[in-house]
């Protein structure tokens, strides 16, 4: 527990109303969207970067560990205070300061949600490219936080690529930008440190955003099959005949019963597998590369193909997809989703295995993943209720990636490590990669009071009270 | 040779043998002289006279071709030349999931070469292609202008190995495109000049070779007009791989294909690929978007010979028709993927070509896009104004100048001051890429604005405790 003083210390930073602590009001902030629970000792409503960085600085004086809260809904325990301490909630700093077009720039505050970003340039023709399934739900800052990937970042690239500078309070409370408008900004690629480190380094109060024009023409087509080893064939085969769709989007079976389930997005039931397939770009040539995935897909023995004619037909391929998670419940009340990479010819097979892990421990798995970049996530779904249940749940995810970095691939694509996959981390770095990784948590937090206990296997802070949300 | 200088020499001849060693090498960094070149040959080689210069506290430089040893201030400590060119080998080619692994010193032009064979494409496209090395590529994260297409140093690379100073292999990121499995050190090691480690191995990104490659050549007499014409073409559906300005003084410097074309006037070099029907179609936009601007004016299309044959011919014709029915612009086309190569590769030459031509000082200017007209502007009007001379390329869509100067010492310096004055004030800034004058009067790297220099100083301590590794040449002398 934290000291009464340092709660009225932060209390004469935010103002009384701005600061929970009591048991029932920090319960709401004692989880996000991985399984475990930690429960802070306080939460800050933070308005400002000096407010930021007022709280961390009581947080340095008191020695007491501090969280950024983005909007939690990581997957791997991102913004669970392990060592208790402070919640920073930065929900009401979701503003934009500035919408440059002539320099393709955008200057956001960390929470505002992923959607609203293009939807406060769409009218003017442009748009954020990194697209989490969970647009509508998670913030900028936690996509930093996560160097979150989405449906677009086969062909544009992930958060990283798109984030080119920040404001950033550092985790002694000194407020700095790294980065900024202006590519190659001379020293250390701090920003592209900072994104990804899952609020371990820092909290972002200004994101500096590429903004990219809207594409003249976009083409999308939903390939439907009787085997998932045609699928992602058809996948290889697209990429070899030089074509770099922006959308390359399976869902299994599972996933297609669940869809159909919840929201009747006319996906066949019995089909094995679905591809969403997109093009962008300019409308000269678009059609005859349309024909041409087509073919590939016949050759693959696509069973049918539909390709979206307007705007209206589109959005109805794509509803499928972005409520593909949300669907699930539908199947089953939990899930992990094990979130492997994998080169993309080795996707078939690492499917596969995965589905043998699941039928080992009689736990039934769905897959809805980012094809064009074997990005897969298998989602292992339980009943919490059920106690050995997550027991068995946690064993196979950690099968699932294990398989993964067998293939030659590795354990996060885009959800992050947090406290879930720390001890995966061994699976691809030895232990003096981890030790040079551990430097940089070194050199930005010395006091190691930034989110401590997260991504590093050799700083994991393992909660013995943790049980299922 | 000091008995000291002499005993180094037994103990890495021990390591890397006698033909691998070299005492008082050719090669001065800024002023000062190694009293040896080593080229190991294996990662092993590199671990172990790392270790050993971090033991005893020797000063090192690792390099490539050096085509970029210039950069950095004047080192601290110069003992060792770490000669890289030995690690040669491609690690893993994995052509079906484009990615390829090559060691440090496997030359840019080589892995091109490699990988075009399965017509593939390497999305990188630094400075001289034909010595530089990937090592030297992603250390200093110097790329070319195909780079507003595909994205810079920092897009393309998937991970890299690391020999640390104290001589430990360790491994950053992997080999898939996502990868958000811990600390993004790849990152801080892509443009960390040497300061950290010493990449032996980097693993990038691969493409799918462009069905058609084009480049668009246009002449403009007038600044202002290019100026205009980028922003119509950055804020349309247009989707140029490279939007390059050659100033009349750098335009002068290419001969080629474009020699006899646009004298004394600015030359806009634009970048297509893709889908010839796509290519095809920018040519036309582009030609009449250059023609309402500059009328009067030839233009050049150099076409690549990619497409699928028996198409070639015909869209051939159309573009000529389309680009001659006007009396706005004349057009010519040259059809042959060695033309639009050699047009490439004089530009990425063109440091070299400018200094050969007495242009000793090279720099580049980094602004957000826009702004890069009105640094132009400002460098043409305080080079007048001082009596130096410029040539400069703009990446239009990069936001980025290299500028080439000559002159008078004090004159280059006083040019350089203002510009970098105008450019931290647009939140950019200027970096001086060759020091041949200046000696470490001038600050390599400007003021640092941007970034956090305790904050590498930080890092550098944990990487290099010991100070070995490129001593004070980096941001803020680190
Ligand atoms: C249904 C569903 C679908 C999803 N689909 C995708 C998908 O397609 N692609 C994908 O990548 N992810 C996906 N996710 C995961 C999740 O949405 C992303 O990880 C997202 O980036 C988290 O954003 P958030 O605002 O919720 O961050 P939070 O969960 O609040 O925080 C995430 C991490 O970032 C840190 N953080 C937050 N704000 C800051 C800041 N300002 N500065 C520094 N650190 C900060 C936190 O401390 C934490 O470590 C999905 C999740 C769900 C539930």
């Amino acid at each position: 527990m934290i000291d009464q003083s340092v709660i009225q210390e932060l209390k004469g930073i935010v103002g009384e109303d701005n600061v929970l602590h009591n048991k029932a009001d920090l319960q709401t902030y004692e989880y996000d969207a991985y399984l475990e629970k930690s429960l802070p000792d306080a939460v800050v409503f933070v308005n400002s970067a000096q407010e930021v960085s007022d709280v961390v600085k009581v947080a340095n004086r008191a020695q007491v560990p501090f969280v950024a809260r983005g909007r939690a809904t990581n997957l791997s325990g991102g913004v669970l205070a392990m060592r208790q301490g402070i919640v920073i909630e930065l929900a009401r700093m979701d503003r934009i300061i500035d919408i440059d077009i002539e320099n393709q720039r955008m200057i956001v505050e960390p929470a505002i949600y992923n959607l609203e970003v293009t939807g406060a340039i769409d009218n003017l023709g442009y748009y954020y490219a990194p697209d989490p399934a969970s647009g509508k739900a998670c913030s900028i800052g936690g996509n930093v936080g996560e160097d979150a990937g989405g449906p677009h970042c086969f062909k544009y690239g992930v958060t990283s690529n798109h984030v080119l500078g920040m404001e950033v309070v550092l985790p002694d409370g000194e407020i700095t930008w790294l980065g900024g408008k202006a590519l190659d900004t001379p020293g250390l690629d701090l920003t592209g440190v900072f994104v990804g480190s899952e609020g371990t380094l820092g909290i972002a109060t200004k994101l500096v955003l590429r903004i990219l024009h809207k594409p003249e023409a976009v083409k999308t087509m939903l390939a439907v099959y009787d085997s998932i080893d045609d699928a992602s064939s058809s996948v290889s085969a697209i990429v070899s005949h030089k074509m770099v769709p922006a959308t390359l989007e399976m869902m299994d079976n599972l996933v297609i019963q669940a869809i159909e389930q919840s929201m009747a997005a006319g996906f066949p039931l019995d089909a094995a597998a679905v591809l969403l397939i997109e093009l962008d770009g300019l409308k000269d040539g678009m059609e005859e590369m349309a024909d041409k995935i087509v073919e590939i897909c016949k050759e693959n023995n696509v069973r049918e193909i539909k390709v979206a004619t307007c705007e209206a037909e589109r959005a109805a391929l794509w509803k499928g997809r972005k409520g593909a998670f949300g669907a699930i419940a539908r199947l089953s009340p939990n899930y992990l989703v094990a979130d492997g990479t994998v080169p993309r010819t080795k996707l078939p097979e690492t499917l596969r295995m995965c589905r043998e892990i699941g039928d080992k421990y009689g736990l039934r798995v769905a897959n809805v993943f980012h094809a064009g970049d074997g990005n897969l996530h298998p989602l292992i779904l339980f009943d919490s209720r059920n106690p050995e249940d997550k027991e068995k749940v946690l064993k196979a995810g950690m099968e699932m990636l294990q398989v993964c970095a067998d293939m030659g691939g590795t354990v996060s694509g885009e959800h992050g490590v947090g406290i879930e996959k720390a001890m995966a981390m061994y699976m691809v770095y030895n232990e003096k990669d981890l030790l040079a990784q551990e430097w940089v948590k070194e050199a930005w937090d010395p006091q190691d009071l930034a989110n401590p206990g997260k991504i590093l296997p050799q700083r994991l802070i393992k909660r013995e009270e943790a049980h299922v949300s | 040779m000091s008995p000291k200088t002499e005993s180094y020499t037994a103990a890495l001849t021990g390591i890397v043998g006698k033909d691998a060693v070299e005492e008082k090498p050719q090669v001065t960094v800024a002023g000062k002289s190694p009293s040896l070149r080593v080229r190991p040959k294996s990662v092993e080689e590199v671990g172990k006279v790392l270790a050993f210069a971090n033991e005893n506290g020797l000063g090192v430089i690792p390099t490539g071709s050096g085509t970029k040893l210039e950069t950095g201030n004047p080192p601290e400590k110069f003992d060792l030349l770490l000669d890289l060119t030995g690690l040669d080998q491609i690690v893993e080619y994995d052509a079906e999931n484009l990615t390829i692994a090559a060691q440090a010193g496997v030359r840019v032009k080589d892995l091109v070469e490699l990988v075009t064979k399965d017509e593939l494409f390497f999305p990188v496209d630094p400075a001289f292609p034909g010595e530089a090395t990937i090592g030297g590529v992603v250390a200093t994260s110097d790329n070319g202008p195909k780079r507003f297409q595909h994205g810079n140093l920092r897009d393309v690379v998937l991970g890299v190995k690391v020999v640390l100073p104290n001589g430990e292999l360790v491994k950053f990121g992997g080999r898939t495109i996502k990868n958000v499995s811990g600390y993004d050190v790849t990152k801080m090691m892509i443009g960390s000049m040497g300061i950290l480690g010493v990449i032996v191995e980097a693993t990038f990104r691969l493409l799918p070779e462009p069905q058609r490659e084009d480049i668009l050549v246009h002449a403009f007499p007038k600044l202002s007009e290019v100026t205009k014409l980028a922003g119509q073409v950055l804020d349309s559906v247009l989707v140029p791989s490279s939007l390059e300005l050659l100033s009349p003084a750098a335009r002068k410097l290419i001969k080629g294909v474009a020699s006899d074309f646009a004298v004394g006037e600015y030359l806009l070099v634009v970048g297509l690929e893709g889908h010839p029907d796509a290519v095809v179609r920018q040519e036309q936009d582009l030609t009449s978007m250059c023609a309402n601007l500059a009328p009067n004016r030839t233009a050049l299309v150099v076409g690549g010979d990619y497409v699928a044959e028996g198409k070639e011919a015909s869209e051939r014709e159309v573009t000529c028709q389309i680009h001659d029915h006007g009396e706005a612009c004349n057009c010519e086309t040259v059809t042959d993927q060695a033309t639009v190569d050699s047009l490439w590769e004089e530009i990425y030459n063109l440091e070299r070509t400018a200094k050969e031509a007495g242009y000793a000082v090279a720099a580049k200017v980094a602004v957000p896009l826009a702004q890069v007209w009105e640094m132009a502007a400002a460098a043409e009007k305080s080079a007048a104004a001082n009596g130096v001379q410029i040539a400069y390329k703009i990446s239009a869509g990069n936001g980025l100048l290299n500028l080439y100067m000559q002159g008078d010492n004090e004159k280059v310096l006083a040019v350089l001051e203002d510009l970098r004055t105008l450019a931290q004030k647009r939140e950019g800034s200027l970096v001086l890429k060759s020091t041949p004058l200046f000696n470490g009067s001038f600050e390599v790297w400007g003021e640092p604005q941007g970034t956090h220099i305790s904050l590498i100083r930080a890092t550098k301590a944990k990487y290099d405790p010991n100070g070995v590794l490129n001593v004070g040449r980096y941001v803020g002398r680190i």
